[in-house]
């Protein structure tokens, strides 16, 4: 897909689609699937049900243009929607059919850095570390850092107030320290055993 | 939590400049986080962390989704309702603004008059208090633009290109035989918009004007109604003269640039002559103009006046000035009430009619603007509830 240099602000972006631009429909298309398909995958396994959720999204998205309210950051206004059809075809299957949004299972799937040799043991710890989160603290996470929310947009995906999203990232950060501090000691043990080998 | 230092790895990992510069270094912030380790060589290790943490969290799977992203779109599109041709508006596009290029190089004028047989005490709509640039399509639906500026063109067969990219269809675009479709467009005071009918004529449009006008020409004569200020740079056609209808007089022209000025609000209209020549006609009298004048309409008088007048004063609203030639800042603050839609308030009335000479940049925010006017002249403001409050120093 063409890389676009991006400058028009998302608000300007929005406005011009709400006008009709089919230019601008594709443009929030490709700024935004990325971090939508991530968001997605998250919630659910099975991609197919990801990718027609997201499908679903951009189709009501183009039909009910006319009817839709102003915003300046397109993303964030995506997820919530995206997140919505996702539960509803989740529900649809049998097993969830009672599926509790605070209860959706989050999966925070990071991925190595193939040329750091040396962050094997590092990112190890760090998955080891955000399994031990809760499914919310892993998607505030997952929010913050890889999809670049600020805490106001995070609050109003994950329909939390303000203050209750600064927590929920403050208590996540602290585990991951807590974890990370536990497994520091095996870091350091590790190391003098190597010094001990080399000498 | 974020003006002092960071000092640990909770602060480092939620501190935004640091997520910044972890995932978009600039030379700057890399020297000030590489000083900041230096410095406080105590958390090295929990800055170190800190930073693979939010690296890691930010790496994204952007190449195995390729293939995705494409179907999904595919799919998306076959979805959509068919578009209208982008590509087809946009060659229509570049040969209205060739038209209006020649004609502002021409300069072939006329003069001439004729009565206004046009009502348009019937198609304007009522409900022109509006807050964001609405234009009315024939049908009387309404589409409403929040841009402070936008520009619309009219093809031929009754297409709207609104600010290059988007397009409407006027519902009765086509014409037929000699029944004309008329569109209007409202300016709300503190936007402006610019506006090319169908035969290419330019309308720089000011703040608070109501301007009607066919979707397209036909007949013997092109015709259209202003309520408010337009700078008019109109395309020739010795075939069909072209006339500016306000409610006190009417202003014939075959290719000319001039600025009109008919506010309903306003004790004066005038029509100001860039470049060729016009001809007026108010209470059955018909004046013609030179360039650079004005021709003035008093109304509590009902008397018009003549005058040669530095045009820029009176145009230079369009290129986003304001020139003032002694005029009184009650008059300035009249029309910056238009354009920057403000509410001015006198407390000494002395302040009102103080003069002043020079001009205003009208881009910048208005309080720039105000604080021009209060270094130039011993007068101050201040604002409460929304409005302006001018006082002498």
């Amino acid at each position: 897909m063409v890389k676009h240099s991006v400058t028009l602000p998302d608000k300007k972006l929005w406005e011009n689609f709400l006008l009709g631009d089919s230019t601008s429909f594709k443009l929030i298309y490709e700024r935004s699937i990325y971090d939508l398909l991530a968001y997605g995958r998250s919630f659910c396994q099975d991609q197919e049900v990801v990718k027609d959720s997201i499908h679903d999204l951009f189709v009501e998205l183009h039909n009910t243009r006319s009817r839709l309210g102003k915003t300046d950051k397109i993303l964030p206004y995506l997820m919530v929607i995206l997140k919505r059809i996702l539960v509803k075809k989740l529900r649809k299957k049998e097993t969830n059919r009672l599926l509790d949004i605070e209860r959706l299972p989050f999966m925070l799937d990071i991925c190595e850095d193939e040329t750091d040799s040396d962050g094997d043991d590092n990112f190890v710890r760090l998955k080891k570390a955000l399994d031990e989160l809760t499914p919310r603290q892993r998607e505030a996470i997952h929010l913050k850092y890889s999809a670049g929310l600020s805490y106001e947009e995070l609050s109003k995906v994950m329909n939390l107030n303000y203050q209750t999203s600064r927590n929920l990232i403050f208590r996540a950060i602290q585990k991951l320290r807590v974890i990370l501090k536990e497994n520091q000691v095996v870091v350091l043990l590790l190391v003098s055993l190597d010094r001990a080998k080399r000498k | 939590m974020e003006n002092s230092p960071p000092g640990n790895f909770q602060e480092l990992i939620t501190n935004s400049h640091f997520i910044d510069w972890v995932s978009n270094p600039t030379p700057e912030s890399e020297q000030y986080w590489q000083s900041f380790v230096q410095k406080n060589p105590s958390i090295r290790d929990e800055f170190e962390k800190a930073r693979y943490v939010v690296k890691t969290l930010q790496r994204k799977r952007k190449a195995i989704d390729d293939d995705n992203v494409r179907e999904i779109w595919d799919s998306i599109q076959s979805d959509l309702k068919p578009k209208t041709d982008n590509l087809k508006l946009f060659r229509w596009w570049r040969v209205a603004a060739a038209i209006a290029v020649i004609i502002g190089l021409a300069g072939l004028f006329y003069l001439n008059f004729d009565r206004q047989d046009i009502d348009y005490s019937k198609i304007a709509v009522t409900g022109t208090d509006v807050s964001d640039i609405t234009l009315v399509m024939s049908d009387g639906s309404r589409k409403v633009f929040t841009a402070q500026q936008t520009s619309f063109s009219y093809s031929q067969s009754g297409l709207v290109m609104v600010d290059s990219t988007m397009l409407i269809t006027e519902p009765n675009g086509k014409a037929t035989g000699s029944h004309q479709e008329f569109n209007q467009l409202i300016i709300p005071f503190g936007k402006q918009s610019t506006l090319f009918l169908a035969d290419g004529t330019e309308v720089i449009l000011n703040s608070g004007s109501h301007v009607i006008y066919p979707v397209t020409f036909t007949g013997a004569k092109r015709e259209i109604y202003l309520e408010g200020e337009a700078y008019l740079k109109v395309s020739h056609n010795a075939e069909m003269p072209f006339y500016v209808n306000t409610n006190e007089m009417n202003v014939r022209v075959l290719g000319t640039e001039f600025d009109v000025s008919a506010y309903a609000e306003e004790n004066t209209s005038y029509v100001v002559l860039v470049n060729g020549s016009v001809e007026a006609q108010l209470n059955d009298e018909n004046v013609l103009l030179q360039e650079n004048e004005r021709l003035t309409f008093r109304k509590s008088v009902n008397r018009i006046e003549k005058a040669v007048v530095d045009v820029r004063e009176y145009i230079s609203w369009k290129d986003g000035w304001m020139y003032c030639n002694n005029e009184s800042i009650g008059d300035i603050t009249k029309k910056l009430s238009r354009y920057y839609n403000l509410e001015f308030v006198f407390q000494n009335k002395n302040a009102e009619m103080l003069t002043m000479t020079g001009k205003l940049d009208l881009r910048s925010d208005y309080r720039n603007v105000l604080d021009v006017i209060c270094f130039s002249a011993p007068v101050k403001y201040t604002e409460e509830e929304g409005r302006i409050i001018f006082n002498l120093k």
